[in-house]
């Protein structure tokens, strides 16, 4: 009997299909979710202390969604094959969704970017002579109209961008949680919890990403940091990785306390396989740290000068950015590397460097963005202008 | 309204993109599909069209049913023939052999099962193929190591 069955018990767990690119594919896709959260605070809530990064917001969540579908297309076996799954979705598939949520979600960027830079555009085709003229012309769509009518036209219709764009982000990233939790055969995924974590790290790393770039473009441009703009962003990271931490310690602590027959696996997991980013990395250098560094920033603000909060300030994003990526890595690989039937462990899993969907590849993938956003940044300037910048509350 | 030109003019863009995508996908549709299923019917067809390269598990009996009979009492019996013996059609053509039947007997065939791995129960034998063969680092594995001791009748009665 037991010889008739073993094709079907092997070697199903023993391989690790989902590679180092289906971690950074929801961690791409978190901090386009996160940082258009950012955006919409300003854009929809009336956060006006965010006015200075509102913009960079934008457009770096516009960068990384433009990337998004490459770490997919690189671990594909045939990526001439991706589109299939966008020209005939079957709505009983979970993975059929990405086609119209992520359209969507492209449109809705891509019109509110438009928008916010009207403006500039205009202007700038104005300056400019021949082919760049036309392009910018085209872009435009030939209306040369910035009276105060046109850009309260345009603000009104930015508000309910982001207003509708706020579902389209929880859906985009909850999605992407979604497709581990309904594993209902990993006990390590399968969780109602999953998307509901997912999208708050999402939405952390988000915050933390525009720290950074906000931090970084300030200092590229010899620009005054807007301390109430960098507050802010630190309360609301602070907020944002506490529930986050908050909901991952939850998963497991149910999980440990109800002692059902999946701690068997998930517990030496935990204790053993991914101890050092999971409870090394992710709890306490990415969780503990970042959440007393910004509790400094935010409940002692008043002792601290404003070099003093931006490095700090600085250091925590950046921790937390690692916090997200080892969260990523412990979902998608640790989930990976025990059996499905509970019977013990593969290998670890070390990603190689030079393949299709190893170190370098990633690397180059999460590089790009970041051309995109300095590309942008040349021909149309991310940082609020000064006029608005005085409006808003330096 | 005078000031929304510009308003107006994306969303007929927007509109324009939509209707584009919606009568695009129409043409890139495969004909045949969703005719009998969420699928390209046409494909059944293509498939059918086929020479069949495998041949039925029992398909090797009929010639070979000593070894079929030793096979089936063995530790390998689930294992189909055509997993170490090459594929029935290029043996046999129209029910008789026009060639001889070509033998992986690359030790990296027998490692696919025989490799140790920790989630591979323990009742299939394993191995550390380098260690079980006492090679110093660098040195490679021949490429017939496994069948030097564990020869065909090992195999096919083990």
């Amino acid at each position: 009997m037991h010889a008739q069955s073993l094709n079907f018990l092997f070697p199903n767990d023993v391989h690790i299909m989902w590679s180092l690119m289906i971690v950074l594919y929801p961690y791409i896709t978190g901090l386009v979710a996160g940082a258009f959260i950012v955006g919409s605070l300003y854009h929809v809530f009336g956060r006006t202390e965010l006015k200075p990064v509102s913009r960079l917001a934008m457009v770096a969540s516009l960068s990384f969604l433009l990337v998004a579908t490459l770490p997919l297309l690189a671990h594909l076996g045939h990526p001439e094959r991706a589109l299939n799954i966008v020209i005939t979705p079957h709505f009983t598939s979970a993975m059929s969704a990405f086609g119209m949520i992520y359209a969507m979600y492209l449109i809705l960027v891509v019109l509110e970017i438009w928008l916010l830079f009207r403006k500039e555009i205009i202007e700038l085709a104005q300056r400019s002579t021949g082919l760049k003229r036309a392009i910018l012309k085209m872009v435009a769509l030939g209306v040369y109209d910035i009276s105060e009518e046109a850009r309260r036209a345009d603000h009104r219709v930015v508000k309910v961008l982001a207003a509708l764009g706020i579902p389209a982000a929880c859906i985009l990233h909850g999605y992407v949680g979604f497709m581990f939790g309904s594993v209902k055969a990993n006990a390590f995924w399968s969780t109602p919890l999953m998307p509901i974590i997912f999208l708050f790290s999402a939405v952390t790393s988000g915050i933390a990403m525009i720290i950074i770039l906000y931090e970084t473009l300030s200092a590229v441009n010899g620009r005054k940091i807007s301390g109430d703009c960098l507050q802010s962003l630190a309360g609301y990271l602070w907020l944002f990785a506490t529930v986050t931490v908050t909901l991952e310690i939850l998963e497991i602590v149910s999980l440990s306390y109800a002692q059902d027959e999946e701690w068997l696996i998930v517990g030496p997991l935990i204790r053993d396989k991914i101890a050092f980013s999971f409870i090394g990395i992710q709890m306490v250098f990415g969780s503990l740290i970042p959440f007393i560094l910004l509790g400094i920033v935010v409940t002692l603000k008043r002792y601290l000068t404003a070099g003093m909060r931006n490095v700090i300030t600085f250091i925590a994003a950046l921790i937390l950015l690692i916090q997200v990526f080892s969260m990523r890595w412990n979902v998608v690989i640790g989930g990976q590397i025990f059996s499905k039937s509970g019977i013990g462990f593969r290998e670890n899993y070390i990603p190689e460097l030079g393949t299709r969907e190893g170190v370098a590849a990633a690397l180059c993938i999460f590089l790009i963005p970041f051309l995109i956003m300095g590309a942008f940044n040349r021909l149309l300037p991310l940082a609020v202008e000064d006029g608005d910048a005085k409006a808003g509350s330096h | 309204m005078e000031h929304t030109k510009h308003i107006w003019r994306a969303a007929f863009l927007l509109i324009a993109v939509l209707t584009f995508v919606i009568v695009g996908r129409h043409f890139l549709v495969p004909k045949s599909f969703g005719q009998a299923g969420y699928y390209r019917y046409d494909a059944l067809f293509e498939h059918m069209d086929k020479e069949p390269r495998h041949g039925a598990p029992d398909a090797c009996a009929d010639c070979h049913d000593d070894i079929a009979a030793a096979k089936a009492s063995g530790k390998h019996a689930p294992v189909q023939c055509e997993v170490c013996h090459d594929v029935l059609s290029s043996h046999i053509k129209d029910g008789d052999k026009f060639a001889d039947m070509r033998i992986n007997r690359n030790w990296e065939l027998c490692a696919y099962c025989h490799q140790r791995l920790v989630g591979r129960p323990a009742l299939i034998a394993q191995v550390d193929i380098r260690e079980h063969l006492e090679l110093a680092s660098g040195q490679a594995i021949p490429a017939e190591a496994c069948v030097q001791c564990h020869d065909k009748d090992a195999i096919h009665h083990p």
